[in-house]
């Protein structure tokens, strides 16, 4: 007994000290901090009169652009993700078992690839309006058509493939949820329809919440989109400023204005979550009801959910395909090759990065539980509501300082010119990767991580395997697909990520993203084709995984 | 208040249901009791229109909810429905839980408030179910269901969430409360001793049929066949032939009435048949002192047959007083049931009767 009391006091002591686990922690979420706090201290430095330029002028637009923004693909992904999830997971209808996985399919494009296809197809020159035009006999001015290079067509592409991050996280909770409640509220004389309304939507409110703040996040970052729209958003604000103006000052705070909103989208998620991850009150599961759907029921249940598979995937990647087998015989030469080398290169090093830093914060957090390593994890993985852009300023000015200091040291003491060590090299690229997807890979760490108890370590040990040997034969197996999903994940984002990979590119280095924006920007819309569909088809990896996933997390649900 | 005439359902070509018939009177409680996929949850679900019969006739307050191209949705069936692990809603505070079924207006919060103070949770009313205790968690989850007036009560395993001495007391409350509020009340347990404690009338299921209905000592004392005798307690089995129109049990012969000479049988004797002192000799085989009781093992003196009896603590000491002692036993033909087995080699004889 006394044995035993003596360890537990001998571990408690142990938490308290500095050691080698607390002092990585606390240096990776010092550097994963070190973007957003250089952005934040912006504002405190005085930027002379484009501020007041841009505030009298332009930033109102930024302002209700990026309000409008938010507000349409909040609305458009909530209806969408949430119908669509509560439909495949409760209803039975037919197709519904290949909807339930082909919803995701959208994650796969890259917004700006959706946005440049169809400002193809439906604007004035393109084959929509021609076609109409040429039908009934129309000039221009005639009729009517909707212009797709609008803040509501902005709000249609990002929410036609970012309704997947709601999509996912409610039918996740919506397969966790116990019908048990479910049938007590029916049998309390609410039908099938109030069911939903009374019980299983606000159940699921906190990861609908979670889901939407998701795609708003990518909202606010998004660059390809807007830029491509000619809406004007914080984004091209940040990137106008800089590389038009060449004022790095005032567009550092444009992004910390952007981090503002940030925050502002986090908190709202806290209050929305209202601190409540709901304790199920109940473990029991039965299979899914299933209310069986027929006729005009079931053709508009597949209606709801074929329409934005179709718009957010099928069409934009069936036109890609189809350009792109005209043009790939002539764009497909030793150029693409080397951009696509360039492209799975720097995902590839960002992917192995980020995982191996998520393992190293997943260890200290596992291995030294306490306030010091909960808060070091929680400020590390921020960098995911950052959007690239932001971090991309805030790699650029303290890595360009580090590079001005050495060089001018050096030429004054040794004589010799360093010039740019880290800024516009891949560093600050893989750098500012990290900082970015490393929530992603570390939450993936993490989940598998928790399905290893404290107690199967303990049975090792006890069993005779040391420390190393217990990460070797325990650790090691059970962890693997959680690591290969987090770097499948990473190397994914890295490939799509755009205003990050413009800010932070070497001179001459091109990737498949780079290029798919530069052709698309000069309306070679056919000739970026071949570019845009092979990052969806790398950006199929994950949705395959996370298709998998979702279908696994019921318990006794097969 | 609920009749369920010639019910079947059938899951993947399983019959889970097959060919119930059962009503429940308003006021009565009447447990379905059986093992683990005997059918009584399908039943109950039945009942409450959370799975639809493929066969036969559900009529609730003698209105038809199912049967005959009809089909009441559950939430127009007026009935309660209490899970083994209550479900409450996890998002809603106790208050609103209770007063989820109630329609709104004016006196929703005041109705839901007395349906608490009638489970004595009045104090809990601004709490989420989480903070409650099993217990407590059991009266929200019965007062929730009160709530809508319903007419029928229906509970699947209410109880057996709970720690046995709490079980006892909350449900014996729980239905004191339904028979108070005139409510029909049809329970699913496993547990024979709940059934045989709280229930009006059981019915008995076993592979998707009822087997015997009746009120609680009737089932007891009159089994239809070795299945539903074997619920209630443990039993002596001895396989046997009647000769004679009797069979021997090796304690005593007794008559095997309508039962031809020459048919296999097995007599069934419940431990308390078997009583100490008599004529009948046994030897001591095994002593398993049990506080109250001790549970006292004997072997017939010439025969491969083993008996198990209970001797009240200090009734009989030369039962308890060492293995191997020559003792002698009576036997009270009142625990002892002759059944015609069925060729059934493991000895299960199944007497049952197709309804």
């Amino acid at each position: 007994m006394t044995s035993l009391a003596d360890t537990g006091l001998q571990v408690a002591k142990r938490r308290a000290r500095l050691d080698g686990w607390t002092v990585a922690a606390l240096l990776v979420a010092a550097l994963a901090m070190l973007p957003v706090a250089v952005v934040a201290a912006s504002i405190f430095v005085p930027s002379g009169d484009a501020w007041s330029h841009l505030a009298g002028t332009v930033l109102v637009d930024y302002v209700v652009n990026t309000l409008w923004l938010v507000a349409g693909v909040a609305a458009l992904t909530f209806i969408v993700g949430v119908s669509t999830a509560w439909l495949v997971t409760m209803c039975a209808f037919p197709g519904r078992r290949i909807l339930e996985w082909a919803l995701v399919l959208p994650l796969a494009m890259p917004a700006y690839a959706v946005a440049y296809t169809y400002a193809e197809v439906l604007d004035y020159s393109g084959s929509v309006q021609s076609w109409l035009r040429a039908t009934f006999g129309w000039g221009r001015g005639d009729y009517w058509f909707p212009e797709v290079r609008s803040v509501p067509g902005a709000v249609l592409m990002l929410g036609l493939v970012l309704y997947p991050y709601v999509y996912m996280l409610a039918r996740a909770a919506f397969l966790s949820q116990s019908v048990c409640l479910l049938e007590i509220s029916r049998t309390l004389g609410s039908g099938p329809w109030h069911t939903f309304l009374r019980v299983g939507l606000p159940m699921a409110r906190p990861a609908i919440v979670t889901g939407i703040v998701l795609a708003l996040m990518e909202t606010i970052g998004d660059y390809g989109v807007v830029q491509h729209f000619s809406v004007s958003t914080f984004s091209t604000g940040i990137f106008r400023t800089w590389y038009g103006l060449g004022n790095l000052t005032a567009a550092t705070q444009l992004a910390a204005l952007l981090l503002g909103v940030v925050f502002l989208l986090l908190a709202i998620e806290r209050l929305g979550r209202g601190g409540a991850v709901y304790h199920h009150t109940t473990t029991r599961y039965r299979p899914l009801p299933a209310f069986v759907l027929r006729g005009a029921r079931a053709w508009g249940a597949i209606a709801a959910c074929v329409l934005p598979l179709l718009l957010g995937f099928l069409v934009p990647a069936g036109l890609l395909a189809a350009w792109a087998a005209q043009t790939a015989p002539r764009v497909v030469d030793d150029g693409f090759w080397r951009d696509a080398l360039n492209s799975v290169t720097v995902a590839a090093l960002a992917a192995v990065l980020a995982v191996a830093v998520a393992l190293l914060l997943a260890f200290a957090a596992r291995l030294r539980p306490g306030p010091v390593t909960t808060w070091a994890t929680r400020l590390s993985t921020l960098g995911y509501a950052v959007p690239g852009a932001v971090v991309a300023v805030g790699v650029m000015i303290p890595f360009g300082w580090f590079d001005n200091a050495v060089d001018s040291w050096m030429r004054d003491h040794v004589g010799i010119s360093t010039g740019l060590l880290l800024s516009g090299t891949l560093a600050a690229m893989l750098f500012c990767y990290v900082v970015r997807f490393l929530a992603i890979s570390f939450n993936a760490v993490e989940s598998g991580m928790s399905k290893i108890t404290p107690n199967m370590d303990r049975a090792a040990r006890a069993l005779g395997a040391g420390p190393w040997a217990a990460l070797r034969r325990i650790h090691a197996p059970l962890l693997r697909g959680s690591l290969l999903t987090a770097a499948v994940l990473v190397f994914v984002d890295t490939m799509k990520e755009l205003p990050a990979t413009l800010i932070l590119r070497p001179f001459n280095f091109d990737t498949l993203a780079i290029r798919t924006y530069e052709l698309a920007s000069d309306e070679r819309l056919a000739d970026a084709s071949t570019y845009a569909l092979s990052i969806v088809l790398f950006g199929l990896l994950p949705v395959v995984l996370l298709s998998a996933a979702i279908a696994r997390s019921r318990p006794g649900h097969s | 208040m609920l009749e369920l005439a010639g019910v079947s359902r059938d899951f993947a070509g399983m019959q889970a249901v097959d060919h119930v018939d059962l009503a429940v009177a308003p006021g009565e409680v009447v447990c379905l009791l059986g093992p683990s996929g005997c059918g009584k949850t399908t039943t109950l679900r039945i009942a409450a229109g959370l799975e639809a019969a493929d066969s036969g006739e559900v009529r609730i307050g003698g209105k038809v909810v199912d049967g005959g191209g009809a089909f009441v949705p559950p939430e127009r069936r007026r009935v309660g429905l209490v899970f083994q692990d209550y479900a409450l809603f996890p998002h809603l505070t106790v208050l609103d839980n209770v007063a989820f079924g109630l329609p709104a207006g004016l006196d929703r919060a005041e109705k839901a408030r007395a349906l608490l103070s009638r489970v004595n949770l009045a104090d809990r009313a601004t709490d989420h179910p989480h903070k409650l205790s099993g217990g407590e968690q059991q009266r929200v989850a019965l007062a929730r269901a009160l709530a809508p007036s319903p007419l029928l009560m229906l509970l699947d395993e209410p109880f057996s969430g709970l720690n046995f001495r709490l079980r006892d007391r909350i449900g014996e409350e729980s239905l004191s409360l339904l028979r108070a509020a005139g409510t029909a009340t049809l329970m699913v347990t496993h547990d024979s001793d709940e059934a045989m404690r709280l229930a009006d009338r059981i019915a008995v299921m076993r592979a998707g049929r009822i087997v015997q209905v009746g009120r609680p000592l009737d089932l007891y004392d009159r089994p239809v066949d070795l299945f539903v005798a074997e619920f209630f307690s443990e039993i002596n089995k001895i396989e046997t032939v009647v000769e004679g129109g009797v069979v021997d049990t090796g304690l005593g012969k007794l008559p095997a009435s309508g039962l031809a000479n020459g048919t296999s049988v097995i007599v069934a004797i419940r431990p308390e048949a078997i009583r100490p002192g008599g004529s009948e000799p046994a030897q001591v085989a095994a002593v398993h002192p049990m506080g109250a009781y001790a549970l006292v093992k004997l072997k017939h003196p010439v025969r491969d047959i083993r008996y198990l009896l209970r001797v009240e603590h200090g009734a009989a000491p030369e039962f308890s007083a060492k293995v191997g002692a020559r003792v002698g036993v009576s036997l009270d033909p009142r625990g002892c049931f002759v059944f015609a087995s069925e060729g059934d080699a493991s000895g299960h004889a199944a007497v049952t009767r197709r309804r």
